[in-house]
C-alpha cells in the first residue's frame, strides 16, 4: 500500500504506471496474432483455438484504447492536482497573513482574493473527484478485462493440447498472454492503489478546510 | 518584517527587510513600496519563502486593490518567485519586467496580472502624478536587468548594484563605508559579469541626481556615500571568476 507519496505525485504516477500497461497490451495483441498464425497452420487440429485467439484480440486492442483514455485523464488529474497544491499553499499562506497581520489597517482588503481563492480550491475538488472517480471505473473495466482473459487462456490451453505438433507453440503463446494478463492486472492494482492514497490525502484537505 | 520610512512628502517611499521569520539559509532581501495617493508600486516584492511576512508588512500601509503594479528588476527567485502568490492577491495588477524575461518569468504563475515589457531602452512608470524612470541596467548582473528611479524623492533603487551580504538585523543604511566595502567587495566582484556594462551603468547614473541608492540586499546608501559607491564601483574589476 502507497501512503507516504504525495497525492500529485501518485496521480502523476498512474499515468506512467498505465503507459506499461499499453506497451504489455500492445505485446498481448502481437502474441494472440502468432497463436491466430500457429492456429491456421495447424488447420483442424487446432479448431478451437481460432475464436480464442479473436475474442483476446479484440479485447487486447480495447485494453489499449482504455489506457489511451486513461492516459489523457490521469495527466488532467495530475494539472488539476498540481493546481489544487498551488491553491491550497497560496490559502496557507494568505490565512498566515490574516493571523499575523490581524491588527493591519488594511487586512480586511484581502478577503476577496481569500474567499475567490477558496472557491477556486473547491471547484478544483470537485474537478479532482470527478476525473478519480472517472479513472476508476476504466481501470475497473480493464481489471474485469484480465480476468474474463485469464479464464479465456485457461480455456487456450484445453485446446492446445489437441494442436498434437504445436501443442508447445500454442502453450508457450498461451504463457505469454497469461504473463501479459498479470503485469496489466499488477499495474492496474499498483495504480488503483495509488489513485486511492490520493484520494484519501484530498479527502484530508477538505476535511481541514471544512473545519 | 522590518518597514522604514525612506521618504515621506507628497507621495511615500517605505523599505521592507530584516524579516525575522525568514528561513535561514535564504538570501535578505530588501523590498520597496512607492505609495502615491491611492495607488502603490510593489519593487522586487520578493521569493515565495518571505511572501507571508511581506503581504503582512504590506497590509499596515496599503489595501490590496491599492496595489495596482509590480516591478521586477530582473528574474531571479529572490526578486520575483512569489508572483504567483500576488497573481491570487491582486486580480487586477500589472508586472513591469524586462520584455526578455517575459517567457521565463510567466513560470512563476501568472494568470491574473498583465505583463508588461519593459523594452531595452527602458521606459516610465506613471504612478498617478509620480512619473518613474525604469533605467538600463543590463548585464549588473542579468542580461535584462532595469532600476527605477524616482527624480522628485532622488531615489534610485539598483537591484543587485549596491548590494552587500550582512549578518541578520544589520541597520538599513550604510554609516561607515570603509567599512561596508568588504560587505559588498565579493557580491560585485562575482555576480557581476561584465567591466563594460558597469562602466556604462556608473556614467549613466552620474548624470542623475541620487540621494539615496536603495539596493535589494543589504544596506541602503544616502548622501556622500552615493558618490562613494559609485567612485568605488568604477575602480573595482568584476567578472572576477573567469581564471
Amino acid at each position: 500500500m502507497i501512503t507516504k507519496e504525495a497525492a500529485f505525485v501518485s496521480s502523476t504516477s498512474v499515468a506512467a504506471e498505465l503507459y506499461v500497461v499499453g506497451g504489455v497490451a500492445r505485446a498481448m495483441s502481437i502474441s494472440v496474432k502468432n497463436a491466430k498464425a500457429i492456429a491456421n497452420r495447424a488447420g483442424v487440429k487446432a479448431r478451437g483455438f481460432s475464436p480464442i485467439t479473436d475474442f483476446i484480440d479484440e479485447m487486447s486492442i480495447e485494453t489499449m484504447k482504455l489506457v489511451n483514455l486513461i492516459n489523457k485523464d490521469s495527466i488532467e488529474l495530475s494539472r488539476i492536482a498540481i493546481n489544487e497544491l498551488r491553491i491550497r499553499d497560496a490559502v496557507e499562506k494568505f490565512q498566515k497573513v490574516t493571523e499575523t497581520a490581524s491588527d493591519a489597517k488594511y487586512i480586511s482588503s484581502l478577503d476577496e482574493s481569500v474567499n475567490k481563492l477558496k472557491q477556486n480550491q473547491h471547484e478544483e475538488h470537485v474537478k479532482l473527484y470527478s476525473y478519480a472517480r472517472k479513472l476508476k471505473n476504466l481501470m475497473d473495466e480493464i481489471s474485469k478485462k484480465m480476468s474474463v482473459a485469464s479464464v479465456i487462456v485457461c480455456n487456450s490451453r484445453i485446446e492446445a493440447v489437441n494442436a498434437e505438433e504445436y501443442r508447445s507453440n500454442l502453450e508457450s503463446i498461451a504463457n505469454d498472454i497469461e504473463s501479459a494478463c498479470a503485469t496489466i492486472r499488477d499495474r492496474v492494482n499498483s495504480s488503483e492503489q495509488r489513485l486511492d492514497s490520493a484520494i484519501q490525502q484530498w479527502k484530508g484537505n477538505s476535511q481541514d478546510e471544512s473545519d | 518584517m522590518k518597514a522604514t520610512n525612506i521618504y515621506d512628502q507628497r507621495h511615500q517611499w517605505i523599505v521592507f527587510g530584516r524579516d525575522p521569520e525568514k528561513p535561514d539559509g535564504i538570501i535578505d532581501t530588501n523590498q520597496y513600496l512607492i505609495r502615491v495617493d491611492d495607488r502603490a508600486l510593489l519593487l522586487d516584492p520578493g521569493g515565495i519563502e518571505i511572501f507571508s511576512s511581506m503581504l503582512s508588512a504590506v497590509l499596515h500601509h496599503v489595501s490590496v486593490d491599492q496595489i495596482t503594479d509590480l516591478f521586477a528588476s530582473h528574474q531571479d527567485p529572490d526578486i520575483i518567485s512569489s508572483l504567483g502568490l500576488w497573481d491570487q492577491a491582486l486580480p487586477n495588477g500589472r508586472l513591469h519586467a524586462p520584455w526578455i524575461w517575459e517567457g521565463f518569468i510567466r513560470h512563476f504563475g501568472l494568470n491574473n496580472i498583465q505583463y508588461e515589457p519593459i523594452p531595452d531602452e527602458g521606459g516610465e512608470i506613471h504612478l498617478g502624478s509620480v512619473k518613474l524612470n525604469m533605467v538600463p541596467a543590463h548585464y549588473l548582473h542579468s542580461s535584462g536587468n532595469f532600476h527605477v528611479y524616482d527624480p522628485a524623492a532622488k531615489i534610485l533603487m539598483s537591484g543587485d548594484v549596491g548590494a552587500a551580504l550582512e549578518p541578520p538585523g544589520a541597520d538599513m543604511f550604510v554609516d561607515d563605508f570603509d567599512e561596508h566595502i568588504n560587505k559588498m567587495k565579493m557580491f560585485h566582484q562575482r555576480w557581476m559579469p561584465s567591466n563594460r556594462a558597469k562602466n556604462d551603468w556608473v556614467n549613466r547614473v552620474r548624470d542623475l541626481d541620487i540621494e539615496i541608492l536603495a539596493p535589494q540586499h543589504g544596506r541602503l546608501f544616502k548622501g556622500e556615500n552615493v558618490g562613494r559607491f559609485l567612485d568605488w564601483f568604477e575602480a573595482l574589476e568584476v567578472g572576477t571568476a573567469i581564471a
